[in-house]
C-alpha cells in the first residue's frame, strides 16, 4: 500500500478557506499534489450528490473546507454543509464503506496553516484506508 | 497622468496615507466618481493594520490586504509609494500639490485633500522604567503581533528573544506611553490597547493552551461594540487580570526571566517571575503630521493630532482639507473606517462635480459563438523561479486544449495590467475567460471591469487558484488537471442575465434624531431628495436630553440649528408622527409604505437609512422611583438643560455607573456613561466647589482624549470609588434623606454617603427595530442593535445592499461619532444613487415554477429571508435583485426546482470528473 497516492477532491469556501489559502501561500506551504480544489461561493452550496458523485468519479476521499460556524458570510452555510457531510457519512456506512472518506474542516484565516494541515491529514487518513473500492 | 483617461471624473482628491483609513477613503471616493492620488511614504500600502496578526472579532486582516490590492490596481487611483507631499498651495477646489518620490517631483491638481497619516506606536526605549532597552525579553505589543503572525518568523508560535524558548508565562503591562503614568507618556488613553492585549493573550492561549497569561491594567476599557463579550470570553479562557501598576521590572537572578514587583488589590506587595513581558504601547500621531499640517495651515490639538470641531467630524479649520483615522486621535480600526467614509463624503461634497460614467455597458451577445477562451495566468512576484519553471510546459498544454483562443501571462506589477487584459480580450475576440492567479477574490472586481471594457458579460469567466501549490513534477500534473477543468467549465458557462432597473435617486431616512437629521442634511447637500420620517411628533430624538459633549459644548444649540436646517432645506421632506409599516424592493429601487396622519402612502427611494436610535432604561434598583432625588441620567441631564442651576445647592452628589450594563442580562458596555458622569461631575463642582461629588464605577472608561477630563475631575477633588458586581452600592431612603453605602476597595471598609442627588447611569437599549429589520432584510444582534454587513470593514452598511445605519441604533456612542456615521452613510449611499440604473441578477438562484412544490424549504433556508411564495402564481419567487448568490437554497431544495447558473450541479459534476480524469489516465 505504501505507494498508493489517493486522489482527493476538496470543496472550499471562497471566503474563509480562500483567506486561509492566502496565508498558507504566504507561509510557503503547499497542498499535497493529490488534493484538487473546487471553490464554492459558500459551502452551503454543497449538495450530498456532489460528495457522492466525486467518490463515484474516482476520488478516494472528499472533504469540505468551510468557515468557522460564527463567521460565515452567509450566516449558516457551513452548518448546512456539515449536515450534508454527516448524511453522506451515513450513506457510506450503509454501503459498507468507511465514513471517514468524507470530512469537513473549519478554516480560519488567522490559522492559515490549517488549510494545508487539513489536506495532509486527509491524505494520511485515506492512505490508511486504501483506495476507494466503489470507484 | 491618469487624467489622459477618456473617463471624465468629478474631480481629483489627494489622499495622504495608505493605511486602512486612507485606502478606504480612496476606494469610497472612486466609487463616487472621483479620481484619487494616494500618497504613501512606505514602499507598500497597508499601514499599521498590515503589521497586525488579527483584528477583533475574528479575522479581517485579509480584508485590509484586499483593499491594498484594490487600490494598487484600481484604474481611477494613482498610487504613489515611497512618496511624500513636499508642497501645497491653493485652496478648496484648486490645490496644487507637489509629490516627491523615487522618480523626482511632480505637481498635481487636487480639489480636496484627505489626511490619513495614521499613528505610530509609542517608543518605550526612551524611558528606563519599562526596561525595554535593557532586557531582551521585554518586547512591545507590536513586536509580539509579528511573532504571533503565521507568516512571521515562527509560524505563529512566539519565541522569546533571549534564547528562542517558547514562553510559558507572559505578562502584559497596559498603558505604556498613555494616561500620563510616567513623565514621557501622553495624557490621553490610546483606546485600543486593552482590546489588543486581550486579543494577544487569547491568541497565545489558543496556540499554547498551557501558557499562563496575565494582564496588569488600571481600567479594562472594552467600550466598543461586542468588546465586553470578548473581555468576558477572555476571562473564561483563563486570561488572568491583575488591577495594578508595575513598580519595577528586574531580571530574575541567574536567568533571562523577569521579576515584576507590584502591589495587589489587597495592598500587599507581590513579586512574580515571567518568561516574557509585553509592553502594551500606546499610539502617537504620525511623525509627518506636524510638518504637513504646517504646510496646509491645519491646526493641531494639544495632543498633536489634527484638531476637529466636535460637531464637524473629519473637517479641519482649512476648507477642503479633511482628516480621518489616527490623524484625528487614537482610534480603533472600526472608528477609522467610519471616519474614512465620512471624510470621503465630505471631500466629495466640497468639490461637487459631474461625471460621465453613468452609462451602463452593453454586453456582446455570445450565444451563437463557438467558445473562444482566453486563458490568463498572473503570477505574484512572490512565486519562486521553481514555480515559474512549470509555466512553459503548462502553457503549451493549455494551448492544446479545445476552445482555447489564447494563453497569456500578465504582469501584475504593471499598473495597466487590467486595462491590457481588456484590450487583449477584444483583440483576440475571446468570449470566455479563465483567470489564474494567487489572489483570485481580490482581483474579481478588476477582472470583471476588464471584461466589461471588452464588452463581455462579466459572468463568463472561471478562476484557477494558484495559491499553496508546490513545484514537484506531480504538481505540474495537478496544474494540468486544474486548467483542463477550468477550460471545460468556461465552455459550459452561460452568460448570466442582468436586468437594468432605473435607480430612484432619493433617500428615505427613518428616525429624526441627530444621526438621522445629519444624514438627511448630508444627502440633501449632495442634491439627493430625502424623506425624513420620525415616529414622534417632534424632531430631535434622544438628543433633546443631551446637555453637552464631553468637551462641554452645548448640544442643545447645535440641535436647534440642525432642526431648523432640516425643516428649511428644500430637498428634505419631514414627516413626523410617521412610521414605516411595510417595504419591498432592493438597492436602487425600494418602495416603502409609510403611515402618516391616519393615511398610508408609498414612497419610492433608492436607499434607506435606519437611524432609529436608543434610550436609557428605567432601572428597578438603587431606589429608583422612590425619591425625587434619584434620577435616571437622561432625566438628570434634562433637568440641567431646563434649569442649569437645578443642583447648584446640593451638598453632595453621587453618580452610579453600569446600572444594568455589563451584567448577565445585558453584557455590553454602554460606552457613554463614564464620560457623561465625569463631565457632569466637573460641571457640578464648577457651579459649587463645596459640593462633594462621588462617582461609583466598575471600570472607568474615559477612552481616548476623554482621559483628560477624568484627570481634571480628580484634580478638582471628585472622588472615584470602584465597586465590584458582587458588592454593588446600596441606596436607602431614610425619611427624605438618601443614604448610599459602598465598600471602598482601597481602604477596604464601608463608606456611607448622604447625597442630595443621585444620578443612575443606566444601560442604553436600542429602540424596538424588529419590524424595520424584517422589512429591509437586515438583522439585529443579540442586544437588539442592528448588525453591520458581515463583509467586514463596512461599519455603516447593512447586510442587504442599499440599507444603511447611523447612530445609536448600531451601538451606544457619542454625538461626534453619530455625526461621523451620518456622513459615512451619505457617502456610501451616494455610490448607489449616482448610478442611473442598477444591474440586477448575475450569480443568483432561479426557481423553475413547474418543479416548485411550494414546500417552503427555500423560505426557511435563505439566510437573508429573500424567497417568498408568490400566491397568485403558486410557486416560490427569488428576487434576483436581492439574492446574494450563496447557493444554499439550490442545494436544500428537495425538488431540485432551484438552479444556479453560475455554478450548476452539472458543472460541479463535470468538474469533479475532469479533476479525476488526469489521475486515471496515468
Amino acid at each position: 500500500m505504501s505507494d498508493f497516492e489517493p486522489q482527493i477532491v476538496a470543496f472550499c469556501c471562497s471566503n474563509c478557506a480562500s483567506s486561509a489559502a492566502q496565508i498558507s501561500e504566504k507561509m510557503a506551504l503547499s497542498l499535497p499534489p493529490n488534493v484538487k480544489v473546487i471553490q464554492l461561493p459558500c459551502t452551503g452550496r454543497l449538495d450530498s450528490l456532489h460528495l457522492l458523485k466525486a467518490l463515484e468519479a474516482g476520488a478516494d476521499g472528499v472533504y469540505v473546507a468551510g468557515c468557522q460556524p460564527d463567521s460565515c458570510q452567509y450566516k449558516h452555510g457551513v452548518e448546512k454543509a456539515e449536515k450534508k457531510v454527516r448524511y453522506v457519512q451515513g450513506v457510506l456506512t450503509d454501503l459498507g464503506l468507511e465514513p471517514e472518506r468524507v470530512a469537513l474542516y473549519h478554516m480560519m484565516a488567522g490559522k492559515g496553516q490549517l488549510f494545508v494541515e487539513a489536506a495532509e491529514q486527509m491524505v494520511e487518513k485515506i492512505k490508511e484506508l486504501g483506495p476507494n473500492p466503489a470507484k | 497622468m491618469a487624467g489622459t483617461n477618456e473617463k471624465k471624473f468629478k474631480g481629483n482628491v489627494l489622499v495622504v496615507g495608505g493605511g486602512v483609513a486612507g485606502m478606504n477613503a480612496a476606494l469610497d471616493l472612486v466609487a463616487q466618481g472621483y479620481h484619487v492620488d494616494l500618497v504613501e511614504k512606505e514602499a507598500e500600502l497597508g499601514g499599521t493594520v498590515a503589521k497586525l496578526h488579527r483584528l477583533y472579532p475574528l479575522c479581517s486582516c485579509c480584508k485590509a490586504a484586499n483593499r491594498a490590492t484594490a487600490c494598487a490596481q484600481h484604474p481611477d487611483i494613482r498610487v504613489w509609494t515611497e512618496s511624500t507631499v513636499s508642497a501645497v498651495t491653493g485652496s478648496v477646489g484648486d490645490f496644487k500639490v507637489t509629490v516627491s518620490g523615487p522618480s523626482g517631483e511632480e505637481t498635481l491638481d487636487a480639489g480636496a485633500v484627505v489626511l490619513a497619516l495614521g499613528v505610530e506606536p509609542f517608543d518605550p526605549s526612551v524611558y528606563d522604567t519599562y526596561a525595554y532597552a535593557q532586557f531582551e525579553n521585554v518586547i512591545t505589543s507590536v513586536e509580539l503581533e509579528w511573532l504571533q503572525k503565521p507568516v512571521g518568523p515562527f509560524q505563529g508560535i512566539p519565541k522569546r528573544p533571549s534564547d528562542g524558548e517558547v514562553p510559558k508565562k507572559v505578562a502584559w503591562l497596559q498603558c505604556v506611553g498613555s494616561r500620563e503614568i510616567n513623565k514621557c507618556d501622553a495624557p490621553y488613553c490610546s483606546s485600543v490597547c486593552c482590546m489588543y492585549a486581550l486579543k494577544e493573550a487569547v491568541q497565545l492561549k489558543d496556540a499554547l493552551p498551557e501558557a499562563e497569561t496575565t494582564i496588569f491594567y488600571m481600567d479594562m476599557r472594552t467600550h466598543g461594540k461586542g468588546y465586553e463579550r470578548y473581555f468576558n470570553e477572555a476571562k473564561e479562557k483563563g486570561v488572568r487580570l491583575v488591577r495594578s501598576r508595575i513598580h519595577s521590572i528586574e531580571k530574575a537572578a541567574g536567568t533571562e526571566n523577569l521579576t515584576l514587583e507590584y502591589v495587589d488589590e489587597e495592598g500587599k506587595k507581590q513579586e512574580e517571575v515571567f518568561d516574557l513581558v509585553v509592553l502594551s504601547v500606546g499610539l502617537r500621531p504620525s511623525a509627518e503630521l506636524e510638518e504637513l499640517a504646517g504646510k496646509l495651515g491645519v491646526q493641531l490639538s494639544e495632543d498633536h493630532y489634527a484638531a476637529t470641531d466636535t460637531f464637524k467630524p473629519a473637517e479641519t479649520n482649512v476648507p477642503g482639507v479633511f482628516v480621518c483615522g489616527g490623524t484625528t486621535g487614537p482610534r480603533d480600526v472600526h472608528q477609522s473606517v467610519v471616519e474614512a467614509a465620512a471624510a470621503a463624503a465630505k471631500a466629495a461634497t466640497a468639490i461637487k462635480g459631474t461625471s460621465s460614467n453613468g452609462t451602463s455597458p452593453e454586453f456582446r451577445d455570445v450565444s451563437g459563438e463557438e467558445p473562444a477562451i482566453g486563458v490568463v495566468i498572473s503570477l505574484c512576484p512572490s512565486k519562486g523561479p521553481d514555480f515559474s519553471g512549470l509555466m512553459d510546459p503548462l502553457v503549451s498544454f493549455v494551448q492544446g486544449l479545445s476552445g482555447v483562443a489564447f494563453v497569456e501571462r500578465l504582469d501584475l506589477t504593471d499598473g495597466e495590467a487590467f486595462a491590457r487584459l481588456g484590450q487583449l480580450l477584444s483583440d483576440k475576440k475571446a468570449n470566455r475567460l479563465v483567470y489564474a492567479s494567487c489572489t483570485p477574490i481580490m482581483h474579481q472586481e478588476l477582472v470583471e471591469w476588464a471584461m466589461k471594457e471588452a464588452g463581455l458579460n462579466p459572468s463568463l469567466y472561471d478562476f484557477v487558484d494558484l495559491r499553496a501549490l508546490g513545484t514537484a513534477p506531480a504538481d505540474l500534473e495537478r496544474l494540468k488537471d486544474l486548467f483542463r477543468t477550468a477550460v471545460l467549465r468556461a465552455r459550459l458557462l452561460e452568460p448570466m442575465t442582468y436586468t437594468q432597473v432605473p435607480v430612484h435617486k432619493a433617500a428615505l431616512v427613518v428616525g429624526g434624531g441627530l444621526a438621522g437629521m445629519e444624514t438627511a442634511l448630508a444627502l440633501a447637500d449632495m442634491d439627493v431628495p430625502v424623506t425624513l420620517i420620525e415616529k414622534k411628533d417632534t424632531l430631535g430624538g434622544h438628543a433633546v436630553k443631551v446637555r453637552s459633549t464631553w468637551k462641554g459644548e452645548s448640544v442643545q444649540e447645535f440641535l436647534k440649528d440642525r432642526i431648523q436646517k432640516v425643516q428649511d432645506h428644500p430637498k428634505i421632506t419631514v414627516l413626523t408622527s410617521a412610521q414605516v409599516v411595510g417595504a419591498r424592493g432592493f438597492a436602487g429601487n425600494f418602495i416603502s409604505t409609510v403611515a402618516h396622519n391616519g393615511d398610508k402612502k408609498e414612497i419610492e427611494h433608492g436607499v434607506v437609512v435606519l437611524a432609529t436610535g436608543a434610550h436609557s432604561i428605567k432601572p428597578d434598583e438603587y431606589g429608583y422611583g422612590t425619591h425625587p432625588g434619584i434620577y435616571r441620567w437622561s432625566d438628570f441631564t434634562k433637568k440641567m438643560i431646563d434649569d442649569p442651576q437645578a443642583f447648584k445647592d446640593a451638598r453632595s452628589a453621587v453618580f452610579i455607573q453600569c446600572v444594568g450594563s455589563r451584567e448577565a442580562q445585558r453584557p455590553y458596555c454602554s460606552r457613554l456613561c463614564c464620560t457623561f458622569a465625569v463631565r457632569s461631575a466637573i460641571d457640578l463642582k464648577a457651579q459649587n466647589p463645596d459640593m462633594d461629588v462621588y462617582v461609583l464605577y466598575r471600570e472607568l472608561r474615559t477612552f481616548g482624549e476623554r482621559e483628560r477630563i477624568y484627570k481634571e475631575a480628580r484634580e478638582k477633588g471628585i472622588v472615584f470609588i470602584r465597586y465590584d458586581l458582587d458588592s454593588k452600592p446600596q441606596v436607602k431612603v431614610e425619611g427624605d434623606r438618601l443614604k448610599v453605602t459602598v465598600v471602598d476597595p482601597i481602604l477596604d471598609r464601608e463608606l456611607v454617603l448622604t447625597p442630595d442627588v443621585i444620578s443612575l447611569q443606566t444601560a442604553i437599549v436600542p429602540a424596538q427595530a424588529a419590524d424595520l429589520a424584517a422589512f429591509y432584510k437586515v438583522s439585529l444582534n443579540e442586544d437588539g442593535f442592528y448588525t453591520e454587513s458581515p463583509a467586514k470593514m463596512r461599519p455603516v452598511d447593512g447586510e442587504t445592499e442599499g440599507v444603511f445605519f447611523a447612530g445609536l441604533a448600531l451601538a451606544p456612542k457619542a454625538v461626534e461619532e453619530s455625526l461621523a456615521e451620518a456622513w459615512a452613510v451619505a457617502g456610501r449611499a451616494k455610490r448607489i444613487l449616482d448610478q442611473d440604473v442598477m444591474l440586477v441578477g448575475g450569480a443568483v438562484a432561479e426557481v423553475d415554477p413547474d418543479k416548485c412544490a411550494v414546500c417552503l424549504t427555500c423560505v426557511r433556508t435563505c439566510p437573508f429571508g429573500i424567497p417568498f411564495i408568490d400566491s397568485l402564481q403558486g410557486h416560490a419567487f427569488i428576487d434576483p435583485a436581492l439574492c446574494q448568490g450563496c447557493g444554499m437554497c439550490v442545494s436544500e431544495c428537495p425538488g431540485k426546482a432551484i438552479s444556479f447558473r453560475r455554478l450548476s450541479d452539472d458543472q460541479i459534476l463535470q468538474m469533479t470528473q475532469s479533476l479525476m480524469q488526469g489521475s486515471s489516465a496515468h
